[in-house]
């Protein structure tokens, strides 16, 4: 059975994109792990990461999430598994029975999980595998970063993520430090649409119209600061898919933006529209999501999300695999 | 006191002038036009003689104590002129315009302080002056033709009040007084009112305000009012709430002009939605007698008029009286066969005056009914004319409150012009008769006494709390710090605990007992379910663990910037009807409480209702009835009456606990789940006033 350990130096790298790129190029059976988990998601009372349900719809693993992830506090690790270490590896040998390429991810930053022997190094280690870092940036960053993966392990291999321009040269730089340069992952476009129903779990937004619309895709962010006439007027929104932030007791605002291709209109400081407003969102199928956070407060919010794959999002997963088949070096990475 | 501003012996006019149209010709034209038998000193630099008076060129000149000086010269004038006004005057009004309302802020202080060096008191600046029936004096620049009457005008708008001569002139309303507050910088309707209290040719009182300083003050003022004085208010400027930063859900709901229905309501003083609603009502009550009873009759000779009146009284919840046997008994010889003695009494379009006059008479006669609604249609053979004259012939003999609705074309509005000529309550208009009604119902209501019992209520370790949270350098009180203090006040809080860590959280846990909640306890979570600080319900050792995880990740990811002290651990309690109970400071009339529909949409939901703090238990009961969802209380589809007494109770607790400790600023209990049997706090949040 091959493994490999993906890890990156800080989050939203796209680890969790390139883990199923390789298991897409693979016509194996794939089996998964992430020890700390980053992404939480509610499941009745408690929290589960959401890679790993994921991984499980995708790939088609028959262990649940809480298997695949000992925890993302590290309260409960200690509570519940004093030696995690041990833990870890009663798992990986349960989970990798039977599978013929085994991935497991590392935390959010490179650190994560360091004062249990969950981080990434220590964990390629354990189970003697070899360790990929998923780096993303500009030309500089993705330089910077390289250097100082170099310093913690130099027999790693690279993947970069989300790049536009200077892959030959970025290959070179790994290259040139008797690394290996496994292949990279364009920017998708497809990405970086994010479904309503995910946006309003994430930031315990109330829907107050539209329900039947929550399926709808973003993919456009406008916050809605303007006057109507000069919102109307501005380049971006003119964009299709939009999400619009904006206060509740902007009804020309609301007015204007159900008149166009809005996928969501956000309303902030707990402020509700009148009824009138909401019978057009209803009857346009435009959900009003209610939050009680100002606009700033929200935007930011919106913005440090993990964008995620749903597993129903056939289109992306498949964009994901192209681009695999296309830019990574699968040999390399399995042999 | 302000018996010599209304009654002055003696009145100065600085600023009088020789010229016709000026407002200081205009004023001492009315003066003297008023009847005013005191002393006029006209002052003018130029000297000479106006309108007959000797001109005196300077208050030195005057060799007499004045009571009241009217000062009507420019702003900087006047502040250079006030004090050797002050040096003889007891009281001055302040025509002039020119100071705070255009922001010369400093010029209105230099005004008061210089007056206020040898004790003169001032009315305004910027009004048009004052008329008291009492002297008789028309001390305003308005009309000079006040009737005298027993209605009283308080207004802060200078243009409104002199409208509002006029149209009282019109409407052969009389007046007792008409004062102009302007911008209150000195006198204000405290004053005012508590003068009026105590005059005795002032029975009703029409008060309009835009804003007001002293609520509190006011409230005690109209709370100890003598029975007999009623009042009107009409107050404008239904602003939201200000720009003062809020964290409490009562903060964010309590808007200005909720408040001051709130307390209007509570001091039994009615609201008018319009003037002429304001205007109409007390007419209607400086007419008519007092009712003795809630029995209304509505006599009519249209049918279909007689309706719409009684839809009205339905609205306004007035009591249509229905003893059918007296009905009959009093009006079924009066109307003919094909009429009806059901009220309203139909005495038909066919009636001629002597039917309705008979109809009436048989009305005031019968001590059942206790007030009457008589409706006229313009129609058939009976003509305004002989309405008029079975209503002057009938009215005036009895002391019982009548009302008449005169709808028809010109004939019919010159029969409501004479009527209210003769002092009867005439209208063109069903509704406006009818809301008139109600109101003259509404301000006779007698105000039930506020009891106010001691509760027992640990000051001492709720003292401490504040103090220690005061020492920490913060304004706001953790959950579990809010949740003692409510506890202090013997108010049901289910068993809580405070934990560092799991461990600490599985012992509180299983000490407490399962089912328990958990939630994070920070003070810079204000709405912890926003964050995802809350899991309820959790049944076991195992759910803690979880339950803990979840809300440690969602607090760090949703509120990086905390300060997490920990999370709490209370018992999980049935559900029950979810209300919220509040309060918070209005800078007005000081401490406010509240209460209403509760539960995570109380802002969107909006359905609540306030009070001034201290309130009587009686004015609670009050107060919760005026919730939309009140019936959830009373028991809906098969459910049991809840226990509203134990909410009373709570609602009572609350507003003592703000009252003593003013440092209080906000507090929320959000939800106070109501059961059959009692009250349990689910959550309470509480902010301090911090001294800087």
């Amino acid at each position: 059975m091959k493994k490999i350990v993906v890890s990156s130096l800080d989050k939203k790298s796209g680890k969790s994109v390139v883990e199923i790129a390789i298991g897409k190029c693979l016509n194996k059976k794939i089996g998964y792990m992430k020890p700390i988990g980053s992404n939480p998601v509610h499941k009745g009372k408690k929290i589960i990461d959401y890679d790993t349900l994921l991984f499980k719809e995708i790939f088609d693993i028959d262990y649940s999430s809480e298997e695949m992830c000992l925890g993302l506090h590290h309260s409960k690790i200690l509570h519940f598994y004093p030696d995690a270490k041990k833990e870890f590896m009663k798992r990986y040998e349960k989970l990798s029975y039977g599978k013929e390429f085994f991935m497991i991810e590392g935390g959010e930053y490179i650190w994560d999980g360091a004062f249990i022997g969950m981080d990434a190094l220590s964990l390629a280690s354990m189970v003697d595998a070899p360790l990929i870092f998923v780096l993303s940036g500009d030309y500089y960053e993705i330089l910077d970063k390289l250097c100082y993966v170099e310093k913690i392990s130099k027999k790693a291999g690279i993947i970069i993520n989300r790049v536009r321009e200077n892959v030959e040269e970025i290959e070179k730089e790994v290259l040139k430090r008797k690394m290996k340069f496994f292949g990279y992952l364009p920017y998708i476009e497809e990405l970086k649409k994010i479904r309503v129903s995910y946006l309003a779990e994430k930031i315990f937004a109330k829907v107050i119209a539209g329900e039947s619309g929550l399926n709808k895709e973003i993919e456009n962010v406008f916050i809605a600061a303007l006057s109507a006439p000069e919102i109307k007027r501005h380049p971006d929104f003119g964009k299709g898919k939009k999400l619009i932030i904006t206060g509740g007791d902007r009804t020309d605002v609301i007015t204007a933006c159900l008149e166009e291709d809005t996928s969501c209109i956000l309303l902030t400081n707990n402020i509700v529209p009148p009824t009138t407003i909401i019978a057009k969102a209803n009857e346009k199928e435009v959900p009003l999501l209610s939050v009680r956070q100002d606009t700033y407060t929200v935007a930011k919010m919106i913005d440090g999300l993990q964008m995620a794959i749903l597993p129903d999002e056939k289109k992306k997963i498949e964009e994901i695999g192209k681009a695999g088949r296309k830019y990574l070096k699968i040999d390399e990475i399995v042999s | 006191m302000l018996d010599l501003l209304f009654n002055p012996r003696s009145v100065a006019v600085i600023g009088a002038s020789h010229h016709e149209g000026k407002i200081g010709h205009t004023l001492l034209r009315n003066i003297i036009l008023s009847g005013y038998k005191g002393k006029i000193y006209p002052v003018n630099p130029n000297g000479g003689e106006i309108l007959g008076l000797k001109v005196y060129k300077s208050m030195d000149e005057i060799n007499d104590e004045i009571d009241l000086a009217l000062i009507v010269v420019p702003a900087n004038v006047a502040v250079n002129t006030v004090e050797d006004v002050a040096k003889k005057s007891k009281f001055a009004v302040v025509i002039t315009s020119g100071f705070s309302e255009i922001g010369n802020i400093e010029g209105e202080k230099i005004l008061i302080e210089k007056a206020r060096k040898y004790g003169m008191r001032i009315l305004g600046p910027n009004v048009f002056g004052i008329y008291s029936g009492i002297a008789p004096i028309n001390a305003t620049f308005g009309p000079s033709e006040v009737k005298k009457g027993n209605i009283a005008i308080v207004t802060q708008s200078g243009a409104l009040g002199i409208a509002m001569i006029g149209k009282t002139a019109e409407e052969n309303m009389g007046l007792s007084a008409i004062v102009s507050l302007g911008n209150k910088s000195d006198i204000d309707e405290v004053d005012v009112l508590s003068y009026l209290f105590k005059d005795d040719l002032t029975k009703v009182i029409f008060l309009y305000i835009e804003g007001m300083k002293n609520g509190r003050e006011f409230l005690n003022l109209l709370s100890k009012r003598p029975g007999e004085k009623k009042i009107i208010i009409l107050k404008s400027g239904r602003s939201k709430v200000g720009a003062r930063a809020v964290a409490s859900h009562t903060g964010s709901l309590a808007g200005s002009d909720a408040i001051f229905s709130a307390a209007f309501r509570q001091a039994g003083v009615l609201r008018a939605e319009s003037l002429e609603d304001g205007l109409n009502w007390v007419t209607t009550i400086a007419l008519s007698p007092e009712p003795v009873g809630e029995n209304v009759v509505i006599v009519t000779n249209g049918g279909g008029l007689g309706v719409i009146a009684a839809d009205a009284c339905e609205k306004y919840g007035l009591r249509l009286f229905d003893d059918m046997e007296i009905l009959k008994k009093t009006f079924q010889d009066v109307i003919p066969s094909f009429g009806s003695y059901r009220n309203p009494v139909d005495i038909t379009g066919q009636a001629r005056g002597e039917d309705y006059k008979k109809a009436l008479e048989r009305a005031f006669q019968e001590d059942s009914i206790h007030s009457i609604l008589a409706l006229y249609c313009e129609a058939g053979d009976l003509t305004p004319q002989e309405i008029e004259k079975a209503i002057i012939e009938t009215h005036p003999k009895y002391n019982k409150p009548a009302l008449y609705v005169i709808f028809g074309g010109k004939g019919a509005s010159n029969l409501i012009k004479s009527l209210n000529m003769r002092g009867i309550p005439a209208f063109s208009d069903v509704e406006d008769a009818v809301s008139s009604l109600y109101a003259l119902y509404k301000v006779c209501e007698k105000p039930e006494e506020s009891k106010f019992e001691e509760i027992g209520m640990n000051e001492e370790r709720i003292r401490e709390i504040i103090d220690n949270v005061i020492k920490e350098g913060r304004d706001k009180l953790l959950s579990n710090e809010a949740k003692e203090i409510i506890s202090c006040l013997n108010i049901d809080v289910p068993s809580f605990a405070v934990a560092k860590n799991i461990e600490e959280a599985i012992y509180h846990a299983n000490k407490i007992g399962y089912p328990v909640a958990m939630k994070i306890i920070s003070e810079d979570i204000i709405h912890k379910t926003d964050v995802g600080g809350v899991v309820l319900n959790i049944d076991d050792e195992k759910e803690i663990v979880e339950a803990y995880e979840a809300i440690m990740e969602n607090c760090k990811r949703n509120a990086p910037k905390a300060m997490i002290r920990g999370v709490e651990i209370s018992k999980m309690v049935e559900k029950g009807v979810e209300t919220i109970v509040g309060a918070t400071t209005d800078d007005s009339f000081g401490k406010v409480i509240m209460f209403g529909l509760g539960g995570v949409y109380v802002e969107v939901m909006k359905d609540v209702s306030f009070r001034i703090a201290p309130a009587s238990k009686n004015e609670i009961r009050k107060m919760i009835k005026e919730i939309e969802s009140y019936p959830l209380l009373e028991g809906v589809r098969g459910e049991k009456r809840k226990d509203i007494e134990s909410v009373v109770d709570a609602i009572y607790r609350i507003g003592m606990l703000v009252t003593k400790f003013d440092e209080i600023q906000e507090l929320d209990i959000n939800p106070l789940m109501v059961y059959e049997k009692g009250v349990k706090v689910i959550d309470a949040r509480i902010s301090i006033k911090v001294k800087k």
